[in-house]
């Protein structure tokens, strides 16, 4: 095997691995390069915003090579995403390459390669375009020219919309972005370094790519590259501490918020998951939370400005779940604080990004805290289910942990924080835990479980139970431009006893009228709604609102929804329409009810 | 769940293509009533059961004319999706739907034995080698697996490049594997599998 000098490129991030080819691609050419099954392709675009079409072919039978439609139809995307679902099919619906890393995450499948017609037809004759240059690229090796190549148009950034139209603008790749794909058979390859400098495809200014190959004795995780906030680093898709106990379980994971989370476990599945949760305990990884540690004098000042909820009234040991609030009344995240002493306190929500905006804020109002994020420090396992309580009791002293309460404890040694909350509308407690003791937490609760018939939870489940349960997700019950009155938790505001903070003069106003609120819908009949759907009066055509979340619940044997509609028409009880597809051929009556389709009043968190 | 590797086994499995038998065949439903409907057949521990996974299950349906002999029955139910089922019913299949229709309406299912579907069953109260050498032939869709499958467990791939469910259940105190693919798919397979099961 060839192995190739370090490269010697100083535009570049440095090499992943063991490398056994590389490829300067020039702008506006393109080339063609043999890869071995089990070898790695890296594709580099070198200064950012530059598009790099890529076809692969078998090298044993170039009649088979990579098929766009059959892959989008094979995972039921549009562009595979790693993980189960992060294959490229050939023609023949055989692997060709998987998704490895993605640092860019805007990709295209729809649309050829660049063709001489496309620019033709904007008035350019004779532009050089990708489909030319690849079938000078490929004619060596016996590969008949096309007008235009079916290609996978990595960096380009397109997107389809409901309307059927497909728009693009300017690659949202930045110097240094890649995608690493896993040669699952030999292939043939070849790439573009696309020269449409007439749109904004590549910024106007096409410049280079560059491949790298890595030898197949390499191992490099599964991870997706996401950008948090201007000028962060890229933050690679990580495991949890418990991700290894998982693995043994189950292998359709996925990514989520940073993390990979089981889906579903294997041989058992959503329903008998649901189900251990609402009549047994089960047990989950919710790592992806995030963790901050806020300390110092002013660490009470700034929580009472930025959070909703009075946490001055927090004992020590106790906990309130609210949201972060911005100027404008919106929700910047939800999440729960954690009082541990006068100034010392813990607050855990979904986003990296909190704690940018905590230490603008203290910054700006010159308060003298500290914030630290602390996610790395303290991975959470979340034992759900109304036989938590009795399965936990051999091992932990539950019997003065009430609700929204937590403690400083040890669980066979391993030092634990464990809260009386959850996030399933069921009695349950979470364990915080520095990941060096994570497989032990795992292995040991999974071990006191078992004569509980305790099962591990996936995300499909949960969602169904959170669902049900009334309670809210990030970026699809709210943002920040959603009030915590239109999110459906309201009551998480302080209004009263706290005379200034954050938002307040804005949710004054947003209170006596919210644009819309959240309730719960229960449809006739089983057909399931889905996100998006418009929700009508009876008979009328005008639009009052939207389902955000919708589900079967198996419990109450009833399809649900939660929705956000003009608070007009929010009371208990008021008979609405959700209209599915194109909200003319079939609508649904539905009852609005409270935000928590099952047990509304929490007696079961609370009991 | 058991794990059918834990199960005692005897050697020399064998097979009967259950469409040869008018004593045993499949119906499948689905719509978006296909849950309710399954409720209403076999009561409601249908819902516990997850895609892929099975449970043994008994009728009693009322017939005014009470001599319909498939009145009382039970048989297997696999659930493929949300709101899809396959039976393995062991009395006349046409029969059998005869008998269900009642209980179809008004809800929006449609009920019928797929003509296409073949299938084989192997008995299983023999042995785990069965599972095991049928892994080397069996190329799992993912997630699917066979690894330690336990019983009222099917699992979706292909053998020799043909598309297979592979199902594991038990019925009263028979343990089965079946297998369940296209008719015109079916023989190779058979062969295929038998093949390897033979020589092991």
């Amino acid at each position: 095997m060839l192995t190739v000098a370090p490269s010697s490129y100083n535009d570049l991030p440095p090499a992943l691995g063991t490398l056994v080819a590389e490829y300067r691609i020039p702008a506006a050419t393109a080339i063609s390069y043999p890869v071995k099954a089990g070898q790695y392709i890296q594709i580099l675009d070198v200064q950012g915003s530059q598009c790099s079409d890529f076809l692969a072919f078998c090298a044993d039978d170039v009649s088979e090579e990579l098929d766009s439609t059959v892959t989008r139809t094979l995972n039921g995307l549009s562009i595979p995403q790693i993980g189960l679902h992060g294959k490229y099919f050939s023609n023949r619906m055989r692997p060709m390459v998987e998704v490895i890393q993605d640092t860019c995450g805007r990709h295209d499948s729809f649309m050829l390669a660049c063709t001489s017609r496309y620019y033709e037809s904007v008035g350019y004759p004779g532009h050089p375009s990708c489909s030319e240059n690849f079938n000078l690229a490929l004619s060596d090796h016996g590969i008949a020219p096309r007008m235009g190549w079916a290609a996978i148009n990595f960096f380009y950034n397109t997107e389809a919309d409901s309307s059927g139209a497909i728009a693009s603008g300017e690659s949202w790749s930045r110097p240094g972005d890649y995608v690493l794909l896993r040669a699952c058979q030999d292939l043939i390859c070849a790439s573009s370094a696309c020269p449409d400098d007439v749109d904004p495809a590549n910024g106007w200014f096409p410049t280079d790519i560059h491949i790298r190959i890595y030898a197949e004795s390499e191992h490099f995780p599964k991870a997706i590259g996401r950008r948090t906030a201007p000028g962060q680093p890229l933050r690679m898709t990580q495991p949890s501490a418990f991700t290894p106990c998982i693995q043994r379980l189950t292998s359709y994971l996925s990514e989520y918020n940073g993390f990979w989370v089981p889906n579903r476990f294997t041989y058992h599945g959503v329903h008998e998951e649901y189900w251990a949760l609402r009549e047994r305990v089960v047990m989950m990884d919710l790592s992806a939370l995030r963790k901050f540690e806020i300390t110092g004098p002013d660490a009470e000042n700034l929580l009472q400005q930025v959070f909703s909820r009075n946490i001055s009234q927090f004992e020590m040991g106790q906990s309130g779940y609210g949201c972060l609030l911005n100027t404008h009344g919106g929700m910047v995240d939800d999440g729960i604080v954690f009082r541990y002493g006068e100034t010392d306190f813990r607050y855990v929500g979904n986003c990296d990004s909190d704690e940018i905006y905590l230490k603008a804020i203290a910054e700006t109002l010159g308060y003298t805290v500290h914030i630290d994020a602390s996610s790395s420090r303290w991975h959470n396992l979340s034992v759900q289910g109304p036989l938590s309580r009795e399965m936990l009791r051999s091992v932990v002293d539950l019997d003065d942990l009430s609700y929204f309460r937590f403690a400083s404890t040890t669980i066979e040694q391993i030092p634990v924080i464990i809260s009386r909350t959850g996030y399933t509308g069921e009695l349950g407690y979470e364990f915080f835990v520095h990941p060096r003791h994570g497989s032990e937490l795992w292995d040991k609760l999974a071990e006191i479980g078992e004569k509980f018939d305790l099962l591990p939870m996936g995300m499909e489940a949960l969602d169904r139970a959170r669902i049900e349960a009334g309670l809210l997700a990030p970026g699809i019950e709210f943002d920040e431009l959603t009030s915590p009155y239109q999110a459906g938790i309201g009551w998480a505001v302080a209004m009263k006893s706290k005379p200034e903070f954050i938002g307040r003069s804005a949710l004054e106003q947003i209170k006596k009228r919210p644009p819309r609120v959240a309730v719960g819908l229960v449809l006739e009949g089983n057909e399931v709604a889905s996100r998006g759907n418009w929700v009508y009066l009876p008979g009328d055509r005008q639009r009052i609102g939207a389902v955000t979340s919708a589900t079967f619940s198996p419990i109450l044997n009833k399809s649900i929804a939660i929705a956000q509609i003009m608070p007009d028409y929010s009371a208990l009880g008021t008979v609405l329409e959700v209209g599915l597809m194109d909200g003319l051929k079939r609508r649904l009556p539905a009852v609005v009810g409270p935000l928590a389709a099952y047990d509304p009043t929490k007696s079961r968190v609370r009991s | 769940m058991n794990s059918i590797a834990s199960t005692d086994v005897q050697p020399s499995p064998s097979f009967s293509p259950s469409t040869a038998s008018v004593e045993s065949g499949l119906i499948d439903f689905a719509g978006v009533d296909g849950l309710q409907l399954a409720i209403s057949l076999f009561g409601s521990s249908v819902q516990h059961i997850s895609p892929f996974q099975s449970l043994e299950v008994s009728w009693q349906l009322n017939f005014e004319e009470s001599d319909r002999s498939d009145a009382n029955g039970s048989g297997v139910l696999l659930r493929l999706c949300e709101n899809n089922f396959r039976l393995r019913h062991f009395s006349n299949t046409a029969n059998l739907i005869k008998s269900f229709e009642p209980n179809l309406l008004p809800k929006q299912v449609w009920m019928r034995s797929l003509p296409w579907l073949g299938s084989v069953t192997y008995s299983l109260s023999i042995s785990p080698t069965i599972l095991d050498n049928l892994q080397k032939k069996f190329v799992p869709t993912p997630p699917h697996q066979l690894f330690n499958i336990p019983f009222h467990q099917a699992a979706v791939g292909r053998i020799d490049g043909q598309a297979v469910l592979v199902w594991v259940y038990t019925m009263g105190d028979r343990a089965v594997v079946e297998l369940q693919a296209a008719n015109s798919h079916l023989e190779a397979i058979v062969t295929s599998t038998d093949t390897v099961l033979k020589h092991h």
